[in-house]
């Protein structure tokens, strides 16, 4: 039989942003029969030599995967831990994303690209939540000053217009996806319809577990201070290495929150919440998604995207 | 705009040396087993981040992409995994999913000689527990040819190339970098653009010798014939799979070779008429300016 009359998967790339599901998507296209996916991997495969051998025998599936949040947000390093001591890098970069975009789209220029957003201020809330998550020792003003710091200089990866004009000038228009998360949250079923509807696959049910909760307001103001406190103790390097990986699994796992309702009891501290969010910043992000306004799926979400002329709440 | 190569085999002709060459040149960035020089898909988010100067092209390399075995998890006979057979549809498989993933990727092939080729895939065959002797293997390699598997058909590896890559597709031939590896990197060079980085001719993964060649397929016989449970003999096979012999066969194998090295299988064993019929596989390689001095080995 010749190879030319069998139908070839496509190859679908999945570019994040970072806290928009990516876990609970990534379980779906492991279960999906319908596509072939391999964690961390391209295309499906994890390595060359599989390329080889899978590649040899054929492919029922109907799209290739490739999938990592961390592409449409690259930094230099993802480990928590950075020789001994904290990573402390919050926030990727334009110039960064502008040549992940251009690697994929000289490596793959065929692939279609899946882009999950979300809207600003949880957006805002839960990267901060994934940055104490990882061991961070910045307050949540520390944070957003870094943000609108980013921002005004032209530089920060949440301007989504200009991340959807790059990808659609790199792939095509048609071969970008945009699906906002507040889809998946509200209505996992849905969003997953709707993905299977944009690729032409048969229905395959969404996961319906959670895997990742962020951390709660108290949490979030009282890790980054226990980070703070725990670094600032005079200990050797070798000492201090081992205290800050017990940190970032304890933070991580959100082990520390009998402690933390205990010091909150002691001393009580205002929850980090979105309303924290300076104007300021809101307002430097407003007019950044004008692209999703004309989506239909985007059409109530005016206020999470701070469209131009939706006031915020 | 930076390339991408991929290099696909064939399999013994060179490719640990390439693979050395592609790690150490500036121009290109290469990754063991990795998919265009990145470990994984994160790797893509940190080296953007962190990007490398000079770049000219991300490397890809897998033998099995040439020669690639579909059933390599299945346990068949070792002949079907390490034979010189490939099966043209799977050939044409991992072409066209090549051709889907990276349509403008270049495509480097290095073939190997005919005789020198089935030497060297006898040897592979051993190695990997074969216990067929020579005039057996070539039986079972004209079977294979029989059955509608090609052997060292590159002409048709070419075609497939050419037709999805076209003039991005390399062919070179192994002679070239076993008698001058400079050479070879100085003309692969030639045609990717890239400045000069000096090859280090270090000799890895050698073939085992005339005399390996001899006493172990006979040693893996006696290894299959003597009376293990079930078990125990699966374990051994799976062991001989990765090593030749069992580790403590290996001194007797080694005594054996010195008392009666007549028993030794050399590469003048391989007459041109054995394998006279393979000619007509190399056709699209005549004429091609580095195979001139070769054209013996490939039947031109």
């Amino acid at each position: 039989m010749s190879s030319g009359d069998e139908r070839l998967p496509r190859h679908l790339i999945h570019i994040g942003y970072p806290k928009t599901g990516s876990s609970f998507l990534q379980r779906w296209f492991d279960a999906n029969p319908h596509l072939h996916y391999c964690a961390s991997g391209f295309a499906g495969f994890a390595t060359v030599a599989e390329l080889a051998a899978r590649g040899s025998r054929g492919d029922a599936s109907s799209w290739r995967i490739t999938s990592f949040e961390g592409l449409v947000t690259p930094v230099e390093s993802f480990n928590p831990l950075e020789g001994g001591r904290p990573n402390e890098t919050l926030f990727s970069n334009r110039t960064s994303q502008d040549r992940v975009c251009t690697l994929l789209g000289q490596l793959f220029p065929g692939a279609k690209i899946l882009l999950v957003t979300r809207g600003f201020r949880t957006l805002i809330l839960s990267t901060y939540s994934q940055a104490v998550r990882r061991g961070s020792a910045r307050t949540f003003p520390e944070f957003c000053d870094a943000l609108e710091k980013l921002v005004r200089e032209g530089e920060d990866p949440y301007h989504f217009d200009w991340v959807i004009e790059r990808y659609a000038a790199a792939f095509g228009a048609d071969n970008l996806i945009v699906l906002p998360y507040e889809l998946l949250r509200d209505d996992s079923q849905a969003f997953v319809a709707e993905l299977e509807n944009r690729l032409g696959l048969e229905h395959f049910p969404a996961p319906t577990d959670r895997v990742l909760p962020s951390l709660g307001g108290e949490e979030l103001y009282w890790y980054p201070r226990i980070s703070r406190f725990l670094r600032g103790l005079s200990f050797g390097d070798r000492r201090r290495r081992r205290l800050m990986i017990w940190h970032w699994r304890a933070a991580r796992r959100n082990r520390l929150r009998p402690v933390i309702s205990l010091l909150q009891r002691v001393r009580e501290a205002r929850p980090v919440t979105d309303a924290l969010i300076p104007s300021s910043l809101t307002e430097r992000l407003r007019g950044r998604s004008e692209r999703l306004r004309t989506l239909p799926l985007y059409a109530a979400l005016g206020r999470d995207y701070l469209f131009d002329g939706d006031e915020a709440e | 705009m930076i390339g991408h190569l991929i290099h696909i085999g064939y399999p013994k002709t060179g490719s640990t040396f390439l693979r050395r060459w592609f790690a150490g040149h500036p121009q290109l960035a290469y990754q063991g087993g990795g998919i265009a020089g990145f470990a994984n898909v994160h790797a893509i988010a940190v080296q953007s981040a962190a990007p490398r100067e000079g770049l000219m092209y991300r490397v890809t390399s897998s033998e099995g992409l040439a020669a690639p075995d579909a059933h390599a998890e299945d346990g068949l006979d070792s002949f079907d995994r390490t034979g010189p057979g490939q099966d043209p549809r799977e050939q044409a498989l991992v072409c066209r999913a090549l051709a889907e993933l990276f349509p403008n990727a270049h495509v480097l092939v290095v073939t190997r000689g005919f005789r020198s080729a089935i030497y060297s895939g006898y040897s592979e065959y051993v190695r990997a527990g074969g216990d067929a002797d020579l005039g057996r293997f070539f039986k079972m390699t004209r079977a294979v040819v029989d059955k509608g598997r090609g052997v060292l058909d590159y002409d048709y590896l070419i075609d497939l190339y050419r037709e999805r890559f076209g003039d991005r597709l390399i062919v070179m031939p192994y002679e070239l970098l076993r008698d001058d590896p400079k050479r070879f990197a100085l003309a692969l060079e030639e045609q990717l653009g890239l400045t000069h980085h000096p090859p280090d001719v270090r000799r890895e993964n050698p073939s085992l010798s005339p005399e390996e060649l001899g006493w172990y397929p006979r040693l893996a016989r006696v290894v299959r014939r003597l009376p293990f449970g079930g078990r125990l003999r699966r374990r051994l096979l799976a062991r001989q799979a990765h090593d030749p012999l069992p580790r403590g066969l290996r001194p007797l194998a080694g005594l054996l070779t010195r008392t009666a090295p007549s028993a030794a299988v050399s590469p003048a064993l391989i007459t041109e008429e054995m394998v006279a019929f393979l000619r007509g596989r190399a056709e699209r390689l005549r004429g091609h300016p580095l195979y001139l001095p070769y054209a013996k080995d490939y039947l031109l």
